[in-house]
C-alpha cells in the first residue's frame, strides 16, 4: 500500500515538474537561455556602418521587458542604422547569468549596451569591463550602486508619488482629508513613493491633512480591510491613494462597497487589467503610469548620441509618469500609454 | 469521610466553573474588546455597519480557520493553507476565463482544494513526514502552480468585460443580503455550523478528537487513523480553496499571490478560540471567535487611529498572551485536580 | 546509626484536596525505608516535598539534624536528595554519559572534555558494577538499564537521599535482582533510600522499615521485620483483605480461541489456545516477544504467516478492526501511552471502540453512548464524579476499568490483558482480577501477559512461557512454581515445538 503510493505520488511530482517545464518551456522558447540573441535587423537603408547595440534586462519574456524591448526597436527603426538584440536571464534571480551575458557582449563587439541590473552590486565590474572596452552603457530601470556608467533612465519615485499628490489634490479641491495605503514597508520604491506624495501635500497643499498611512503587503483584501477602516474612522474623508497596482485595486473594491465613489477619490500607481476596469468604470480617478517605452526609446537615442560624440546633460534621468484619469483615458495617446 | 466529601463538592463547583471558563475565555476577551473600543470610539465602533464591516472583513480567516482547526486537533498543522487558498482561488477565476458557468467554476476551485490537502494528507499518512516539514514543502509547490496558472499576473474577471458574470461573481464575494449582511459571512457561518455538527455530533467528529488526543489508543480501538488524518487535511484543503475563491470574487480578480501568510492567521484564530496546537482539543465556534477577536482587534486599532506598525506589536503581543494565559491555566487545572479517588461513584 | 532525615508534621493542599495532613518520615544512613499506601495516598506528594517539587504549607524538614527549606529541585540536588520517578527524566537522545552529567560535563575551556567524560562515567558505572557502555545512546538501552542510569545519575551528584518510585515496575525478575544488587551496594556505602513499592514481597528483601500512609494521613511506622504482608495491606487499605488472589472454580469450556504459526519479525510461536472460560498466563522476562505476540494476534503489527481459529472457524485477522469483528480484544501494557486518551472524558474513552456501533449515518446518537457509558461505569463500579470527568483525573486502577470497559462493549470473545496490574493499589488489583473472573463466567478466553510472578500463579489457569519469541513451555497451574517458569523465561529449559 505504501509503496503504491509513494509511486503514485513521485508520478505526480514527475508529472508536475514536466507540466512545469512545458510551461515555462513554452514562453520560453524566444527566451535566450544560454544568451541567444533575438535579434531584430535594422532597416539600414543606405548605409553601411550598423550600430549594434544589446538591451540586457533582468528577463526577456515578462510584458513589462517585451515593451521595453519593443520601444527600442521601434527607435531603432526610426533611426535607421541601429540593431538592438534583446538578451536577459531566465529570471530577475540568476545574477551569475546577466553577468556572464554582459561579459560575452563585451567580446562581441557590440556598440552599446543598454541594462537593467539584477543586481546593484554584481553588475558593477561587468559595466566597468565594458566601460574599459570603450562601449558606453546606459543604465535603465534598477541602476548600480557606483556611478560609472553613462546614463541612468529610471522612474524617480519621489517625483512620481509627488505627482500622484497633485492630481489628488485637484480631485478634492486642495482641502480635507486623506490616507494612504503603501504596499509594503521599508522597501525603497513605496518609501520613495510615499516621501514624495507626502512631502507634496506639505509644502504646497496646507489644507490637506494626511491621515495615516497602511501598509498592505501587495495584498488587495488587505487594502480594502484597510481603506474601509479608514473610511469608518474618518467620515469626513476625501481621498485615499493606493501606492501600487494591487493597493488601489483593494482601495477601489473598499470604496465601491461602501458605496462612496463619489465622495471618497481613489487615486493609483501602475497599470493592470483591473485598474483599467477601475479607471472605466470610475472607481479609480486617476493612475501613475511608469513609461518603459520612454526608457527604450531613450536608451537607444542615448547610445547614438554618445557615439556620435554628444555627452548627455544629465546622468540622472527620470523617464517620468504619465496620470491617466478617468477624463483623458480615452485620448489616443492615454490609451497607447495604457496598452504599452 | 466528611471533609473529604465536602472537599469532593467544592472541587466539583470549581471544575465546572473552569470548564464554564475554557468555553467562554474567547467569548469574554470579545465582548471585553468590543466594549472597550466602543467607549474609546464614542460608539462609532460599535455601529452596525461597522460590525458588519467586520463580519467581512474576519469571513476569509475564519474559513481558513475551520479547516486548520480540524488539521489542529489531529495534532498536526498545515502551513500551506495559505497557497492553496490562492490556488484554489485562481484555479476558479481561470475555469471562468475560459468560459465555465459560475457554479462549475467554483466546484473545480474547491476540488483543487481537496486535491491539495489530499497531496498533503498522503505525505504525512502514507510517507510518515511531519506535517510541519510536509506543508512547508507544499506551501512552495503550491505557491508555484498558482504562479504558473497566473502567470505570475492576476486572473482578472472584470477583464472579461462580462457585466453580468463580474455582478454576480462580486455578489458572492462582498454582496449583502437581508439589508446589509454580507453574503459571504453568510456562507462563512453555515460552513461553521456544518463543520461545527461534523465534529462535535458525528462518529468522525469522535475520532478525529481520539486519534488527536492519543494516535495510538485509538488505533489499537480500531479507528482507522489514516483515514481520519487524511479526511482532516482534505477538509482543510477545501476550506482553504473556498475562502480563496471568496477572495477572488470580492475583487472579481485572483491574486497569484493571495493568501500568503493567511495560515498563520487561520492557526491564530483557532488557537485563540481554544483550539490545542498539540492536538486533541478545540472547536469550530471557538475559532469564529478567535477570528472575531483578531479583526476586532485590527479594526479597532484602526478606528483609534494607532501607527500602523504599534498595532503590530499590539496585535503580535496579545496572541502570545492570550495563548500563554490558556496554556498556563489548562496546565494548572491539570495539575491541581488529584486524581478523584474518595468519592461515591457518580450513581 | 545517624539520622539522615527528618520530616515533621507535613501538610499539603492543593485546590480543592488536602493531599497530605502532619505525615511524619525520617530516615536514618544505609538504610531503606519502604512507604506504603493505595494510589492517591500521598506518597508520591510526599516525595515531591521532599525533592523539592512542591513546597509544604505546614511541617518541618531536617537534613542531618538540621533545619533546612527546600524551595526548588536545585536546592533538593545541593542536599544531597535524589529522586527517581516512575517516568524517567532521561534525553533519550543524548548518551549515558551526557545524561549522567548534563550540564555539568568536564570542560577544557569552553569545549567538553569526551575523554575525561567517559571515564568519570565509566568510573560510577563500574562502582555500581554496570555493563552499560558510557557511550551509548539512552533511547537504546532497555527499561532497566535506563533505571540504572537515573541511579548512576543520582550517584554523581553524592547523593546520601535516594528516593525510588515504582523502581521494579517495568523490571523482570532478573533485572529486579540486579537492582538490589546495586541498593546493597549503596547501604554498603551509607546512602538512604526512600522506596516506594506495590511489591510488598519484594520490600521483605531489602526493607529496613515500612512507614504506610492512607489517604493523606500517617499511619505509622514499623521495622519490616515484624510486620507481615497482611498486617500491611491491612494497613493499607483499612480493611481486611483476606486474599490477594480471589478464590475462584472457573468453568472451563471448548477451545475458543486457537492460533497456529504465528511468525513475525519478533516472534515465532508454533500454536497457542484457549479455552472459554479460562485464563492462559504468559510469562517471561522482558523482551522475550510477549507483548509482540499480543499484538501479532491483535494484527496490530505485521505478520509474515498466521493462522487463527475462533470458535473453530478460520478467519483472517489482518489489521485491527479485523480483530475487533471476530471479538478479539487487546488491553495494552501501557494504558496512558497507549490505552487511552487521557485528555478525554471518561465517556469518550469508554464509547472509543464502539463509536460505530453508536452510529446513525454517521451522526452518534448522543443518549446511547451515555446510557452505554453509563452501564459500565456501574458494572465495573468506575469511581469517577461524572462520565465527563478527564480520564487524566481519575486513579490507576479506574483508568485500567475504562480501558476494559472500552472492549466489554464490543462482542468480545477473547481479551488480551498485557500487565493488567502494572502501577495499580493493592485494593484495585483485587477488583480487576474479580472482572477478570466475571468475564471468565461468561465465557471469555483471556490471555494475560504479566511480569508478576505471584500475580501470573494466582490468576492463571495454565502458563505459556516465552523466551526469546518462542513458547519455551507450558505449564498447568497445578506444577506451576516460580522456579520452573523462570527456568523456562531464561531458556535454561526449552521444550521446543510444545505449543500453548
Amino acid at each position: 500500500m505504501k509503496k503504491f503510493f509513494s509511486i503514485f505520488l513521485t508520478c505526480l511530482l514527475v508529472a508536475a515538474m514536466l507540466v512545469g517545464c512545458g510551461a515555462t518551456g513554452n514562453t520560453g522558447n524566444n527566451s535566450s537561455n544560454n544568451g541567444t540573441p533575438s535579434s531584430t535587423p535594422a532597416n539600414n537603408s543606405g548605409n553601411d556602418k550598423v550600430i549594434k547595440i544589446a538591451l540586457v534586462t533582468k528577463m526577456v519574456d515578462s510584458p513589462y521587458w517585451q515593451t521595453v524591448k519593443k520601444a527600442a526597436e521601434a527607435k531603432a527603426k526610426e533611426l535607421g542604422n541601429v540593431e538592438i538584440t534583446h538578451l536577459g536571464p531566465p529570471t530577475e534571480a540568476d545574477i551569475d547569468k546577466q553577468v556572464q551575458i554582459v561579459e560575452t557582449c563585451i567580446n562581441d563587439d557590440y556598440d552599446g549596451i543598454i541594462l537593467a541590473a539584477c543586481d546593484k552590486d554584481a553588475l558593477v565590474e561587468p559595466v566597468r569591463k565594458a566601460k574599459e572596452a570603450g562601449i558606453p552603457v546606459i543604465m535603465i530601470d534598477s541602476g548600480i550602486s557606483e556611478p560609472i556608467y553613462d546614463a541612468f533612465l529610471a522612474t524617480n519615485n519621489v517625483q512620481a508619488g509627488a505627482e500622484c499628490a497633485k492630481l489628488m489634490a485637484e480631485l478634492i479641491g486642495g482641502k480635507g482629508q486623506v490616507a494612504i495605503i503603501n504596499f509594503a514597508a521599508g522597501t525603497q520604491t513605496a518609501v520613495d513613493r510615499e516621501t514624495g506624495f507626502t512631502q507634496e501635500i506639505k509644502n504646497n497643499y496646507p489644507d490637506i491633512e494626511i491621515v495615516g498611512v497602511q501598509y498592505c503587503n501587495s495584498d488587495p483584501t488587505v487594502a480594502a480591510n484597510q481603506a474601509t477602516d479608514f473610511i469608518s474612522a474618518y467620515p469626513g474623508l476625501k481621498g485615499i491613494w493606493g501606492a501600487n497596482d494591487q493597493s488601489a485595486i483593494g482601495v477601489a473594491q473598499a470604496v465601491t462597497e461602501q458605496g462612496k465613489t463619489e465622495s471618497v477619490m481613489v487615486v493609483g500607481f501602475d497599470n493592470s487589467d483591473d485598474i483599467k476596469a477601475g479607471l472605466k468604470s470610475g472607481t479609480i480617478k486617476g493612475t501613475a503610469v511608469q513609461m518603459p517605452t520612454t526608457m527604450g526609446a531613450q536608451g537607444v537615442q542615448l547610445v547614438v548620441d554618445i557615439l556620435g560624440g554628444k555627452a548627455p546633460a544629465s546622468k540622472d534621468v527620470d523617464t517620468g509618469v504619465t496620470m491617466v484619469t478617468t477624463e483623458n483615458m480615452n485620448d489616443e495617446k492615454m490609451q497607447a500609454i495604457l496598452n504599452q | 469521610m466528611m471533609s473529604s466529601k465536602v472537599e469532593t463538592a467544592k472541587n466539583g463547583l470549581f471544575k465546572n466553573r473552569s470548564e464554564f471558563l475554557q468555553k467562554f475565555l474567547a467569548f469574554g476577551v470579545l465582548i471585553f474588546l468590543c466594549i472597550f473600543f466602543g467607549v474609546l470610539t464614542g460608539g462609532n465602533f460599535l455601529q452596525i455597519d461597522n460590525l458588519l464591516t467586520i463580519a467581512l472583513q474576519v469571513t476569509p480567516y475564519a474559513i481558513l480557520g475551520f479547516g486548520l482547526t480540524f488539521v489542529l486537533i489531529t495534532g498536526g498543522t498545515d502551513l500551506s493553507a495559505g497557497s492553496v487558498l490562492g490556488f484554489g482561488g485562481i484555479v476558479c477565476a481561470k475555469a471562468i476565463t475560459l468560459g465555465f458557468s459560475i457554479p462549475v467554476a467554483i466546484l473545480i476551485g474547491i476540488l483543487t482544494g481537496v486535491l491539495a490537502g489530499l497531496i498533503n494528507g498522503l505525505f504525512i499518512t502514507k510517507l510518515n513526514v511531519t506535517p510541519f516539514i510536509a506543508t512547508l514543502g507544499t506551501q512552495y509547490a503550491f505557491r508555484g502552480l498558482t504562479q504558473l496558472v497566473g502567470q505570475g499576473k492576476p486572473v482578472s474577471i472584470r477583464a472579461l468585460g462580462d457585466e453580468q458574470i463580474t455582478k454576480v461573481f462580486q455578489f458572492m464575494g462582498g454582496g449583502t443580503v437581508f439589508g446589509k449582511i454580507p453574503f459571504p459571512t453568510i456562507i462563512m457561518l453555515i460552513t461553521a455550523t456544518i463543520l461545527g455538527i461534523v465534529l462535535s455530533k458525528t462518529g468522525y467528529g469522535r475520532r478525529l478528537f481520539a486519534v488527536g488526543s492519543n494516535e495510538e489508543a485509538a488505533r489499537l480501538s480500531g479507528i482507522n487513523v489514516v483515514k481520519t488524518k487524511l479526511t482532516a487535511y482534505i477538509i482543510c484543503g477545501a476550506t482553504s480553496a473556498m475562502a480563496g475563491i471568496l477572495l477572488a470574487a470580492r475583487l472579481a480578480s485572483a491574486q497569484s499571490n493571495a493568501g500568503s501568510g493567511y495560515e498563520l492567521e487561520g492557526i491564530a484564530a483557532a488557537v485563540i478560540g481554544g483550539t490545542s496546537v498539540i492536538g486533541g482539543e478545540g472547536g469550530i465556534l471557538g475559532t469564529v471567535i478567535g477570528a472575531f477577536v483578531m479583526g476586532v482587534l485590527r479594526n479597532g486599532l484602526n478606528l483609534l487611529k494607532v501607527d500602523a506598525f504599534v498595532q503590530m506589536v499590539i496585535i503580535g503581543t496579545i496572541i502570545v498572551l492570550g495563548v500563554w494565559y490558556d496554556t498556563s491555566r489548562r496546565k494548572k487545572q491539570a495539575e491541581s485536580i488529584k486524581p478523584v479517588k474518595n468519592c461515591e461513584s457518580s450513581k | 546509626m545517624t539520622e539522615l532525615l527528618r520530616m515533621c508534621g507535613i501538610s499539603k493542599s492543593f485546590p480543592g484536596v488536602r493531599a497530605l495532613s502532619n505525615v511524619s518520615l525520617s530516615l536514618n544512613a544505609g538504610e531503606v525505608h519502604a512507604l506504603c499506601g493505595e494510589n492517591g495516598a500521598g506518597k508520591s506528594t510526599l516525595m515531591k516535598i521532599l525533592s523539592g517539587v512542591h513546597q509544604a504549607d505546614e511541617g518541618d524538614i531536617f537534613i542531618e539534624g538540621k533545619k533546612v527549606s527546600i524551595d526548588n529541585t536545585k536546592k533538593a540536588q545541593q542536599l544531597g536528595i535524589s529522586i527517581i520517578f516512575q517516568e524517567f527524566n532521561l534525553c533519550p537522545h543524548l548518551t549515558v554519559a551526557d545524561n549522567i552529567w548534563l550540564d555539568r560535563q568536564p570542560k577544557t575551556g569552553p569545549f567538553v572534555d569526551d575523554k575525561k567524560l567517559i571515564e568519570k562515567t565509566q568510573q560510577i558505572l563500574d562502582e555500581l558494577g554496570l555493563s552499560i557502555n558510557p557511550k551509548a545512546l539512552v533511547r537504546s538501552l532497555s527499561v532497566a538499564e535506563q533505571q540504572m542510569v537515573e541511579i548512576a545519575k543520582a550517584i554523581s551528584f553524592n547523593s546520601k537521599i535516594l528516593i525510588l518510585d515504582e523502581p521494579t515496575a517495568a523490571l523482570t525478575q532478573s533485572e529486579i535482582d540486579s537492582l538490589f544488587n546495586i541498593i546493597y551496594k549503596l547501604k554498603a556505602k551509607g546512602v538512604g533510600m526512600v522506596y516506594i513499592s506495590h511489591r510488598l514481597e519484594e520490600l521483605a528483601r531489602i526493607a529496613d522499615r515500612v512507614s504506610v500512609i492512607r489517604d493523606g494521613e500517617y499511619i505509622g511506622t514499623y521495622p519490616y521485620k515484624e510486620v507481615t504482608i497482611d498486617t500491611l495491606v491491612h494497613l493499607m487499605v483499612g480493611r481486611e483483605l483476606n486474599n490477594k488472589y480471589p478464590v475462584y472454580q472457573r468453568k472451563i469450556g471448548n477451545v475458543l480461541f486457537e492460533a497456529r504459526n504465528i511468525a513475525s519479525n519478533k516472534v515465532d510461536v508454533e500454536h497457542i489456545q484457549v479455552h472459554a472460560g479460562e485464563i492462559l498466563g504468559i510469562a517471561g522476562l522482558m523482551g522475550a516477544g510477549r507483548t509482540e505476540l499480543a499484538r501479532a494476534i491483535f494484527g496490530a503489527d505485521k505478520t509474515f504467516h498466521k493462522e487463527v481459529f475462533v470458535d473453530g472457524k478460520l478467519v483472517e485477522i489482518n489489521s485491527i478492526t479485523s480483530a475487533i469483528k471476530n471479538g478479539i480484544g487487546y488491553i495494552t501494557e501501557d494504558r496512558k501511552k497507549d490505552g487511552l486518551a487521557l485528555n478525554m472524558t471518561v465517556e469518550r474513552n469508554v464509547n472509543m471502540a464502539f463509536i460505530s456501533n453508536l452510529c446513525k449515518k454517521g451522526f452518534v446518537n448522543e443518549s446511547a453512548a451515555k446510557t452505554n457509558a453509563d452501564k459500565y461505569i456501574n458494572s465495573l463500579r468506575i469511581k469517577t464524579p461524572s462520565m465527563f470527568q478527564k480520564t487524566r483525573n481519575l486513579s490507576g486502577g479506574n483508568q485500567q476499568k475504562i480501558v476494559l470497559a472500552k472492549w466489554l462493549c464490543n462482542d468480545i470473545k477473547v481479551l488480551i490483558f498485557d500487565e493488567p496490574t502494572r502501577g495499580i493499589d493493592v485494593g484495585a488489583k483485587y477488583e480487576i482480577y474479580e472482572l477478570m473472573n466475571r468475564l471468565s463466567d461468561n465465557g471469555v478466553a483471556i490471555i494475560m501477559i504479566s511480569s508478576d510472578l505471584q500475580e501470573i500463579l494466582g490468576m492463571s489457569d495454565r502458563i505459556a512461557v516465552m523466551c526469546n519469541g518462542r513458547i519455551s513451555g507450558v505449564l498447568n497451574r497445578e506444577e506451576a512454581t516460580q522456579e520452573k517458569i523462570l527456568r523456562y523465561a531464561t531458556g535454561l529449559c526449552d521444550e521446543e515445538g510444545k505449543g500453548a
